[in-house]
């Protein structure tokens, strides 16, 4: 790692990045949960956390969610609580299994898909407990619907997300490594 | 194209009251607003709660229309709660619509939670419609501060946040000159199935991380070249100064939360 000013400014470019591509046209990904829509803004969280380490990925995070309220919040504070909930999940067994177990493509891959599992089984868990009290829908009724819509999303979002960074890895590792100083 | 659909910031910068009140105030009041919604019990006290809101609206001058364009993006979701409760509530029987019963309770118990919604989207938007971004974020820092002796860095959080705000129409100006540069070599971002769409991400996305690493270096290295080193006895150029108008504010809502929970 090089200084910490390096390092703070760093994070800082990727919520900025984050933040712009969470601004891009999204899609819905499933026809009939429109309120769930995808953006590519988990992709530099995660080249952040592979370059730099999992504490700096959650501080990306942070960044993100927090510029996205100030800038343009669309679901406003839970919205943003659930998307931040559920992308520390991801990038933290990402950033852990990369940096402590393999450091390397395979690492990252394995990461990646093991934090998309969790991070899709958290994402049903708060839906469950945090989101849909607040939202005020009556929980029984609508578990079918969450097994059939907040499940599959986050695994798709996962999934997309880790095919584009899986994509953009071998482009940038090198960068990546000039810049951190890392130990392949 | 992303420029045009894109406004930095929901701010409206106009000059009120409201928008003169300090950021930390407002942050609190807000946090307080949100709490004492969910303790709420009685349709009484949303009707305060709702004067609440009114009061601060026209302090702020907010035009209806914000507050109304707010509220759009989750109008599915308030639309789905209704339905739901309207449906699902057992209770006395109002109509019948095939094997759907509506009931007086569900009814009112839609009520309550569409207006718990439309309280809680309207109010939080406010925040950023009368605060400034940066004025935010100052904020943040303040109110972290105490936290500083457990392990929050809060000085580097609101940094990073200054920071990525004051780049983040730069990388979109980047994002714009790259789309455009790509399309005219062929690229296509609009159609194709849902995995092309995101390989065809790619020629857009790798040049944007690369200037993003390139424009961090240069910053970083502008800053330790000025002898940028953390919060420790950094002075400021805005000093954050409480006044009397939020005093009056803050007593305003202290005296509209209790009635609000008494009634």
């Amino acid at each position: 790692m090089k200084s910490s000013t390096s390092r703070l400014v760093s994070i800082a470019l990727f919520g900025a990045l984050a933040t712009v591509l969470m601004w891009f046209p999204k899609f819905p990904l499933l026809p009939a949960a429109p309120f769930l829509s995808y953006d590519f803004s988990d992709v530099p969280v995660l080249i952040g956390t592979f370059s730099m380490g999992p504490v700096p990925g959650v501080l990306i995070v942070i960044v993100k969610n927090v510029l996205y309220f100030v800038t343009r919040s669309r679901s406003g504070l839970i919205g943003t609580f659930m998307n931040w909930s559920t992308t520390t999940v991801l990038i933290l067994v990402a950033g852990i299994i990369y940096h402590y177990v393999r450091r390397d493509r395979w690492g990252a891959l394995t990461g990646m898909l093991v934090g998309t599992g969790l991070m899709a089984i958290v994402g049903v868990i708060l839906n469950i407990h945090v989101a849909l009290p607040i939202w005020g829908i009556p929980t029984e009724q609508i578990i079918p619907l969450i097994q059939t819509a907040v499940l599959p999303f986050n695994l798709l979002r996962g999934l997309i997300s880790t095919l584009v960074t899986m994509l953009l890895y071998r482009r940038t590792t090198d960068l990546m490594r000039r810049h951190f100083k890392l130990a392949s | 194209m992303l420029r045009g659909s894109i406004t930095i910031g929901q701010y409206l910068p106009i000059e009120s009251s409201i928008h003169r009140l300090d950021p930390r105030t407002k942050i609190i009041a807000v946090l307080a607003y949100v709490i004492v919604l969910f303790l709420i019990s009685a349709y009484t006290g949303y009707l305060v709660m709702a004067g609440l809101t009114a009061i601060i609206a026209v302090l702020g001058k907010i035009p209806l229309r914000m507050l109304a364009r707010g509220l759009r993006p989750i109008l599915f979701i308030i639309v789905l709660t209704v339905m739901l409760n309207a449906v699902m509530t057992p209770g006395e029987l109002l109509y019948r619509i095939g094997p759907l019963s509506i009931t007086e309770e569900g009814l009112l118990q839609a009520g309550f939670m569409a207006s718990r919604l439309l309280l809680l989207i309207m109010t939080t938007s406010m925040l950023t419609l009368t605060t400034a971004p940066i004025d935010l974020t100052d904020g943040i820092e303040y109110l972290l501060g105490p936290f500083k002796r457990i392990g929050v860095p809060a000085h580097e959080l609101a940094m990073m946040m200054t920071i990525a705000l004051r780049f983040i129409p730069t990388l979109l100006d980047e994002a714009e000159r790259i789309m455009k540069a790509q399309m005219a070599r062929g690229a296509d971002f609009e159609t194709g199935s849902f995995i092309q769409r995101a390989k065809n991400m790619i020629p857009l996305l790798v040049p944007l991380f690369i200037s993003a690493f390139r424009r961090a270096d240069d910053l970083a290295l502008a800053m330790e070249a000025r002898c940028y080193r953390g919060g420790e006895g950094r002075s400021r150029f805005k000093v954050l100064h409480m006044e009397k108008l939020d005093a009056a504010a803050a007593l305003t809502l202290a005296l509209g939360f209790s009635a609000a929970l008494m009634v």
